[in-house]
């Protein structure tokens, strides 16, 4: 069970929803570059690993919600190595301008900055949903998110309904042709393979629910 | 003053591999150059914020060029760009190919070319080898024919080194003065613009062989004239 009984994000918490994700990461690693082997340069899980170890060093610095996660954002950019690094990092930097000087965010809040993370990823990588990349796990589970609050969900409904699309969007990429990055060299060869970054993305949704106890 | 260049890299020993083989052509002050490659660990890798302090190390105001190798120096470059936060800079990520960008952009700067003229040779770099081994594409393209052009004419080349390095830039220079759009072509081969010696290279035109002269604009009679003649001198001014 998680700690989190509110219906916001505090500081304390985006804080540990990265140490959580971290360790994800982690835990994950020799998956995540199983997973990038077959379509890959197969250094997906050494290299977020790297970087979200180097982000755990920095949580206990920020003052504000903004400040956490623009300094997140900075450090997986200089400390990941692959495009997964101004990827990931564009999406917590810019969910980090989303946010402004705050220690708390409302659902909705948090829904609006992920999802102008979200839009970041998709303007950094010129990405379209169905080029089998982060964005199909992403994409469908802010919608989600978003979704739930819609219908009058609390954060643990909402952030439960946006973990299980997330898993959707993820495994939807498996019969997929990559159209981007290193796999798009290996066209239908890429398909019946699992994304390793649609992979990586639904970690952050598992470590938010692991957090709030889904 | 000059344009600065900046290298992003996944290799440290690739990218100063790439600007060693450059400034080979470089015999006076080599130009601001700045390596961006490499993991914070020494690794195979990129890092925007290493992108954005090397934009800062090379920026004289006249802009800045970015060279990327493959996947994520891409990335790593526009948001280095971004990180940079200077609307009054010109800085630019190149389409251009690494090994032979990084040598046509090198050349430029060190001759004082602007940013434009850089870019525009950096970006036209991989011609001589497309024009050298050629593509699907390049015989079936444009034939000279098809184009519209308010004069042509035809002009065998007379000197012993054809169309080489030096007669390129004093036609290039010849161009220059006429108010008009010059194409040079030699059979299927371009055309290009007589402006470009990077393009002028790419007919690897050589004595006896026969340039196509066109032009457009205002002075389009008279530069193709001029422009024949000259060839037909052997590069000598008549």
């Amino acid at each position: 069970m998680g700690s989190v009984t509110a219906n916001e994000l505090t500081l304390d918490d985006l804080a540990e929803w990265l140490r959580r994700y971290a360790q994800i990461v982690d835990e994950n690693k020799a998956y995540l570059t199983e997973l990038d082997s077959a379509i890959g340069d197969a250094d997906h899980g050494a290299n977020m690993a790297r970087g979200t170890a180097a982000v755990v060093t920095t949580l206990d610095q920020a003052q504000s919600i903004d400040a956490l996660l623009k300094k997140a954002g900075m450090t997986l950019v200089s400390t990941v190595g692959g495009t997964s690094g101004p990827l990931y990092g564009t999406l917590l930097m810019k969910m980090g301008m989303a946010t402004g000087q705050r220690i708390a965010l409302h659902p909705d809040e948090f829904g609006k900055a992920f999802r102008a993370g979200v839009e970041g990823v998709i303007a950094r990588g010129k990405t379209e949903l169905g080029d089998k990349t982060m964005i199909d796990a992403l994409v469908p589970s802010i919608d989600a998110f978003d979704a739930a609050l819609a219908d009058g969900a609390g954060l643990h409904d909402a952030v439960d309904s946006a973990q299980q699309s997330a898993a959707a969007g993820r495994d939807a990429t498996i019969p997929m042709v990559a159209r981007k990055g290193r796999a798009s060299y290996l066209g239908e060869r890429s398909a019946g393979h699992l994304d390793p970054g649609a992979t990586s993305a639904t970690y952050l949704w598992d470590a938010l629910a692991d957090l709030l106890g889904v | 003053m000059a344009v600065g260049i900046v290298v992003v890299s996944h290799s440290v020993a690739l990218a100063q591999a790439a600007v060693d083989l450059a400034l080979q052509m470089v015999h006076d002050d080599p130009p601001p150059i700045a390596l961006a490659a490499g993991t914070i660990d020494g690794g195979l890798g990129t890092d925007a914020t290493a992108v954005m302090a090397s934009i800062a190390e090379v920026d004289q105001g006249e802009g800045v060029v970015i060279f990327v190798d493959v996947g994520s120096a891409l990335m790593s470059a526009e948001l280095g760009v971004e990180l940079y936060d200077n609307p009054s800079a010109d800085i630019r990520v190149l389409a251009a190919p690494f090994v032979e960008g990084i040598m046509a952009g090198i050349i430029k700067v060190a001759g004082g070319a602007s940013i434009d003229e850089v870019e525009a040779e950096s970006v036209a770099a991989m011609g001589p080898k497309l024009a050298h081994l050629g593509t699907p594409e390049q015989v079936s393209s444009s034939p000279e024919s098809n184009r519209r052009a308010e004069a042509r004419a035809e002009a065998v080349l007379v000197n012993d080194a054809g169309l080489h390095a030096r007669p390129a830039a004093q036609l290039v220079a010849r161009a220059r003065a006429f108010d008009a759009e010059v194409l040079v072509s030699k059979g299927v081969i371009g055309p290009v613009p007589a402006v470009s010696s990077i393009g002028l290279a790419t007919l690897d035109a050589r004595k006896g062989d026969t340039l196509h002269i066109e032009a457009t604009g205002v002075e389009a009679e008279a530069a193709v004239e001029a422009l024949v003649a000259f060839v037909e001198a052997g590069f000598v001014a008549g």
